[in-house]
């Protein structure tokens, strides 16, 4: 059967099978979870998806509740328009949150978050004009989808049914959102957000994407539950609620797309069968959450992966006629080569000058050669062209536009481009796929597109099935295409590195210590990839320390030595200067 | 006027100094371990309960009972170290967060199946008659709170600068793997630590436990002001963290005193927030130096 008919089987049962159950209370329970579990599928779009640790995020959940319950009894919106308005309201509400709280890194991104979500409770339980404080609001009036007088389909089966079928419709969204550009660049996010940066992707951007979304979703959820209920009070703010819809998302399985429906369904109801619910209610939620944690850390849906058939790598794959050189092809319509001009650019860190009054022109279409003594700020020198750090002074200038000190995703935009001194990609992905997620800058990026799929999505993603082929081939990896780049050797995965970077689109590549490691073999076909993209017009900066390497390959080189240029001119030159020589063998001393 | 913004002043010098208490046990655990406990809340309400049961169960003397409580919930920190947290060290760190948030929520419901919800009072040996000095009311038990909490951090500064356990305990937070291969034993420290960090939380719990009742959730809110005041006065610096726990008490007490006694609890979260958002990495740094 197909992924889609299993989809809408599993979702018309869980709609329908229910009305079997003679007792209202088990109907109850069943509703609850359902709707519980927009709670947790918006968590996962910001903690599975996006990566972000948001530990306060299940408050949505209430804030929709209550902006849905306030519409209805207060301004009077028909529950149909409270619902939807609710859930933007939620949605307004996490954007300036998330515009704060992504302030924060690591450990005090989750705190600030909880901080939030105790704000919104105290705010909730103090504001009694508004929320009538801990008493709550009661009375809130129920979706009906039928008139009142159709009385044959009872309130519990109409809600059930306008529930599951938003949540099919939120599934089947987020299905072809996390297989779109989209879905791969929190991929990128979440697994590496310095290499997703230099890729051209914007992180902030895609985290705050993520959450806002997440709010929107978990909003829509309180909106049906405050209705569904009939009463919502600071309770459902409370913790209870965020420790409660983080066990369904963990014990589900975080990042999958049933995990967050199946986790609250067998959560929301399994421990009202286990009939202690009413005294131990949290006693058995915790158990069974360390349970998940240390027994099946990937979930119930991890089980079912588990136990299936490893899946067979299909082997064969229709390659791409194999062209002599396929560099040419790899350049994006949108690819600008032009001079990289740096002027008297400083970088000072607290009182050490890094690099001091640097100078330098490349033309495109030059493989440059930059060496130096360890510490001589050859990689400093590399930050601040790629926008990871900020030159204290001075011009950066590409194609005649300024960029130093913008972030490196609008330099990657602007076609700089770089590779890591220690091996970085998504260790997690395929080869293919790691070269699929660095094509974000060629992608078609809209939200409304990747919904759609319509022509211009469709060609969009055939063009860069295309360019993916061609890189794997000029990289030499076609054969490893579906090997996570983790399983791959590592001069294979310095090889991929360089993918990634043309697979940006970007016309002024900078190779941090490629050959660092490499056998000669290894070396010289990286030689020889780098004299192919030079053809094709790339502009290459290479630091490396094998000068047998940097000698044959570059048409110039440039010496740093203590942050400063001491040397720019032809290799055959450089082995001359009395400066170079000096700066790496030392001034002769009486003994020499 | 006047005499009640001092009067508000010194009952927040005294909340204050049990903030800057349960603080305390929530930084040496952060600082060193890089983990959120997010159990030091319920060890807090264990602390309170435990000096309760001594005091009205085995009929010990209140004094004699908060040292029992301290040693009983150190005890239940190993355990949780143990069962919750090691195993999971190696996983992301949000695998802790969960596993110590189950652990609370269990601790919690287990407080409440034990002993009821509803609030339990502690005897204690003080006179309710209030001691006047000037314009402001005291009892000698809010004083001698506020005593016992300044020795507490007292000694925990000491023992932290001074005892071999104590720079143990520094050079793990420093530097975990230069620690190890300076032969500093990592797991028992870890133990240790815990035990400390929990006995600090549970002396917090068995002195205010003894003024304001003790309740299943009274955890809850310490918790999050504690990770408020870790945060502002800097993962590892014991006068910051004493510092803020004094400022927010006073501060909270004159929110409650002049502007909204239900808002009260929104000071530390907002300024919180607010010290975030001028150091995003909080005040670790200048608190990094003196740990």
């Amino acid at each position: 059967m197909s992924r889609a008919g299993i989809w809408l089987l599993s979702l018309l049962a869980l709609a329908l099978l229910p009305s079997l159950m003679p007792n209202a209370y088990v109907q109850y329970v069943i509703n609850s979870s359902l709707i519980l579990a927009f709670a947790t599928i918006g968590l996962n779009v910001i903690f599975g998806y996006a990566g972000q640790h948001a530990f306060g995020f299940p408050v949505f959940f209430g804030v929709g509740a209550y902006a849905s319950a306030l519409l209805a009894t207060q301004a009077i919106f028909p529950v149909g328009l409270a619902i939807p308005f609710g859930s933007v309201i939620t949605g307004a509400v996490s954007a300036v949150i998330g515009f704060f709280s992504f302030r924060l890194r690591g450990i005090y991104f989750g705190v600030g978050t909880i901080a939030f979500a105790y704000v919104i409770y105290i705010i909730a339980q103090n504001w009694v004009e508004l929320t009538h404080g801990p008493m709550g609001i009661p009375l809130v009036p129920p979706l009906r989808l039928l008139p009142e007088s159709v009385g044959v389909v009872g309130r519990d089966v109409q809600t059930r049914i306008a529930v599951v079928s938003t949540i099919a419709i939120i599934i089947f969204g987020l299905d072809r959102l996390l297989h779109s550009p989209i879905g791969r660049a929190w991929h990128a996010v979440r697994e590496n957000e310095s290499l997703a940066s230099s890729l051209g992707i914007s992180p902030l951007h895609y985290q705050m994407a993520a959450f806002v979304l997440g709010a929107v979703i978990s909003g829509l959820g309180g909106g049906f539950y405050a209705h569904y209920v009939g009463f919502i009070s600071p309770t459902e703010l409370g913790f209870h609620y965020i420790g409660v819809v983080f066990i369904m998302l963990i014990a589900g399985g975080a990042g999958t797309l049933p995990g967050p429906i199946i986790g609250s369904v067998v959560f929301g109801v399994l421990p009202e069968l286990l009939r202690v619910a009413e005294t131990a209610r949290n006693l058995l939620l915790g158990l069974i959450l360390l349970f998940c944690i240390a027994v099946v850390p990937e979930g119930l849906t991890g089980i079912w992966n588990r136990l299936r058939p490893e899946r067979k790598a299909a082997s064969d794959r229709p390659s791409v006629a194999t062209v002599p050189d396929v560099a040419a092809e790899i350049v994006s319509p949108a690819t600008q080569t032009g001079e990289l001009k740096l002027g008297g650019v400083f970088k000072r860190f607290e009182g050490l000058t890094a690099l001091s009054d640097v100078t330098l022109n490349v033309q495109p279409g030059e493989v440059v050669g930059l060496i130096g003594p360890n510490g001589a700020g050859k990689t400093t020198l590399f930050n601040i062209i790629t926008g990871m750090l900020a030159p204290t002074g001075g011009d950066v200038f590409y194609c005649n536009r300024e960029i130093g000190g913008l972030r490196p995703y609008s330099i990657a935009a602007l076609g700089v481009t770089r590779t890591y001194q220690i091996t970085s990609l998504f260790p997690e992905l395929s080869t293919q796929d790691n070269i699929r997620v660095a094509t974000h800058l060629r992608s078609c990026r809209s939200v409304l597109a990747a919904l759609l799929r319509n022509k211009r999505f469709r060609d969009s993603e055939a063009a860069i099935d295309q360019t993916v082929d061609r890189i794997l081939q000029l990289v030499r990896l076609q054969s490893r295409y579906d090997l996570p780049a983790s399983a791959l050797s590592y001069g294979d995965q310095r090889r991929l590195e360089i993918g990634l970077a043309l697979a940006t689109g970007a016309g002024l590549i900078l190779l941090d210590e490629p050959a660092a490691g490499l056998n000669a073999e290894e070396t010289d076909e990286l030689c020889d990839l780098i004299r192919r993209l030079r053809a094709a017009g790339f502009t290459i900066i290479v630091i490396e320390h094998d000068m047998r390497m940097v000698m044959g390959l570059c048409d110039r080189i440039v010496v740093l030595s203590l942050g400063r240029i001491i040397f720019d001119g032809t290799p055959t030159a450089a082995a001359a200067h009395p400066d170079v020589i000096e700066a790496y063998l030392g001034t002769e001393t009486a003994d020499a | 006027m006047f005499e009640l913004a001092l009067q508000q002043v010194v009952n927040g010098l005294l909340v204050g100094a049990i903030y800057a208490l349960m603080a305390m046990g929530l930084m040496v655990i952060l600082g060193i371990l890089r983990i959120i406990n997010m159990a030091q809340g319920e060890l807090y309400m264990l602390g309170g309960y435990f000096c309760y049961v001594a005091v009205v169960t085995l009929g010990v003397g209140y004094f004699p009972a908060v040292i029992l409580a301290m040693i009983a919930t150190a005890g239940v920190g190993v355990i949780i170290d143990r069962l919750a947290v090691r195993p999971l060290l190696r996983r992301p760190f949000y695998m802790v967060f969960l596993s110590t948030f189950a652990v609370s929520m269990m601790l919690e419901n287990g407080a409440e199946l034990v002993w009821g919800p509803d609030p339990q009072s502690i005897p204690s040996p003080f006179s309710p008659m209030p001691i006047v000095i000037g314009p402001i009311f005291l009892t000698s038990q809010k004083l001698f709170i506020f005593a016992v909490a300044l020795v507490m951090i007292a000694a925990f500064a000491a023992f932290l600068r001074w005892t071999r356990s104590g720079m143990a305990i520094r050079a793990l937070a420093r530097d975990r793997d230069a620690a190890l291969l300076m032969g500093i034993d990592a797991d028992r420290m870890q133990s240790f630590t815990f035990g400390l960090g929990s006995a600090l939380a549970a002396g917090a719990g068995a002195l205010l436990g003894a003024m304001f009742n003790v309740y299943p959730t009274m955890g809850q809110l310490p918790l999050l002001k504690g990770f408020a005041l870790v945060v502002m006065g800097g993962m590892g610096s014991v006068v910051g963290v004493f510092v803020s726990g004094l400022i927010l008490g006073v501060a909270e007490g004159l929110t409650a005193g002049f502007l909204s006694t239900g808002y009260v609890d929104l000071v530390a979260f907002v300024t919180m927030l607010a010290v975030l958002m001028v150091h995003p990495e909080g005040l670790s740094q200048w608190g990094k130096s003196r740990v």
